[in-house]
């Protein structure tokens, strides 16, 4: 997922170059823009960031960290009970067993959906979210709606992705108010007996890390 | 802050699914805007909370975060306003900004990104899990803090203790525990005929609680 899909014609995005190029026009497509440039430009020269460490940022949030990750540690757990016992307990240290950390996932908690339990993570006074197994949040994470509803009709909320749970089941929500992340292990899947843990994880949805909706049906996906 | 940022519960915003709702940004200087704010402040979050209601409510996502950029890098007297002016006249009739390389500042960079920095334990929290707690009426309009409006009042029981770190809002040194707060729907909406019950975990610092007798 990048950000080179402005639907501007005179955009002249190299893709090959992680730095900053303004369109072929020379001007900013926007205001924002513009003034991202511009407080850049001053801080570049101040040297408080350089064009690479921003790109360094870029960089790292867009391709090392994403949703990949969160489905790696998601399938580990799903096919071995111990990976997922360390996982539950203390999220950071079986998470490092695969080699993954990082900024804003510093403190991460993992919560387990289970037949009985589903689990949804939101921030309703900012965006928190665990950046080292998700990458950067979508844009309805991030959205006024969801910062609003998913605390107060969180059930409703799980209806716009057709997530429909019974009766009995108890919604857990996760209002990520202070220092710590979270992530959802949903269930594993029926139908997902005879998987490898690779294929596994590519039924692990970023959706269904956030909890909005359920892992993906390996028979519905034929 | 009591500013606009704090939404829990707030009606009218409508749905969440949106056509271009999956993708985490759509243009360059999103990310760029970001990474500025994440460079000249400890956090963003008090800039970004300060931002008036409605500047805050009618300015997208990354715009926030390219706002409190700026607030942050003026009000922390690393560029001045009249530099700060200065550059966006130059950008606008089609200067570039610099292009620096920092083998240094790249370093850095991608070391805090990528390197943990995980909180401390609680040494000496006040309450134990299972304890009946209730969240602090407060009214803060100048200062930040972490309490969202939807559980002020309500009581709730202690689901974990999640370590100790600086407690938002005090000054920068100022360490004490945090804890998973579980409240039930009920305590917090009332009963609903439209939601069946659920609950609501939130993180809150120990001077944002005090205890409360279990009914």
């Amino acid at each position: 997922m990048s950000g080179h899909d402005h639907p501007d014609d005179d955009h002249d995005q190299d893709h090959g170059h992680s730095h900053y190029e303004l369109p072929k026009s020379r001007r900013a497509r926007s205001e924002f823009e513009l003034r991202t440039l511009a407080l850049e430009a001053a801080l570049t020269e101040k040297g408080i960031v350089s064009t690479d460490s921003i790109d360094a940022f870029i960089e790292i949030i867009e391709q090392r960290m994403g949703p990949h990750l969160g489905a790696k540690v998601v399938a580990k757990s799903w096919v071995d009970p111990e990976y997922k016992a360390r996982l539950l307990a203390d999220a950071n240290a079986a998470m490092a067993e695969l080699g993954i950390a990082g900024a804003e996932g510093d403190n991460m908690r993992v919560v387990e959906n289970t037949p009985l339990v589903h689990n949804l993570v939101v921030c309703t006074l900012c965006s928190c979210y665990p950046w080292p197994l998700l990458g950067a949040p979508p844009i309805w994470y991030k959205s006024f709606a969801y910062r609003a509803r998913a605390v107060a009709e969180p059930r409703a909320v799980l209806r716009e992705w057709e997530t429909e749970l019974d009766p009995e089941v108890e919604v857990r929500v996760w209002d990520s108010s202070a220092e710590v992340r979270y992530l959802v292990l949903p269930e594993r899947p029926s139908g997902s007996e005879e998987m490898s843990e690779d294929d596994l994880a590519t039924l692990v949805s970023r959706d269904s890390m956030i909890g909005v909706a359920k892992a993906i049906s390996p028979t519905s996906r034929n | 802050m009591e500013g606009a940022h704090d939404l829990g519960g707030i009606g009218g915003f409508g749905s969440v699914r949106t056509d271009d709702g999956e993708l985490a940004h759509h243009e360059p200087w999103e990310l760029r805007a970001q990474s500025l704010a994440s460079a000249v402040c400890r956090g963003a979050r008090p800039w970004i909370e300060g931002l008036d209601p409605p500047t805050y409510l009618t300015t997208p996502y990354y715009g926030r975060w390219l706002l409190a950029a700026e607030r942050a890098s003026v009000a922390n007297g690393i560029v001045s306003r009249a530099t700060l002016e200065a550059w966006q006249r130059r950008i606008r009739v089609g200067e570039s900004p610099p292009v620096v390389r920092d083998d240094r500042l790249r370093s850095r960079q991608a070391h805090a990104m990528t390197t943990p920095s995980p909180i401390a334990s609680a040494r000496q929290p006040f309450f134990a899990v299972g304890d009946s707690v209730r969240v602090k009426r407060i009214y803060e309009p100048n200062r930040h803090h972490r309490i969202p409006r939807y559980v002020r009042g309500v009581t709730g029981s202690i689901e974990a203790i999640c370590g100790e770190d600086n407690i938002a809002g005090h000054d920068s040194n100022a360490v004490e525990p945090f804890y998973t707060v579980r409240f039930s729907s009920g305590d917090v909406w009332g009963e609903r005929g439209d939601e069946a019950p659920f609950v609501i975990h939130v993180d809150l610092w120990q001077s944002y609680l005090e205890s409360a007798v279990s009914a």
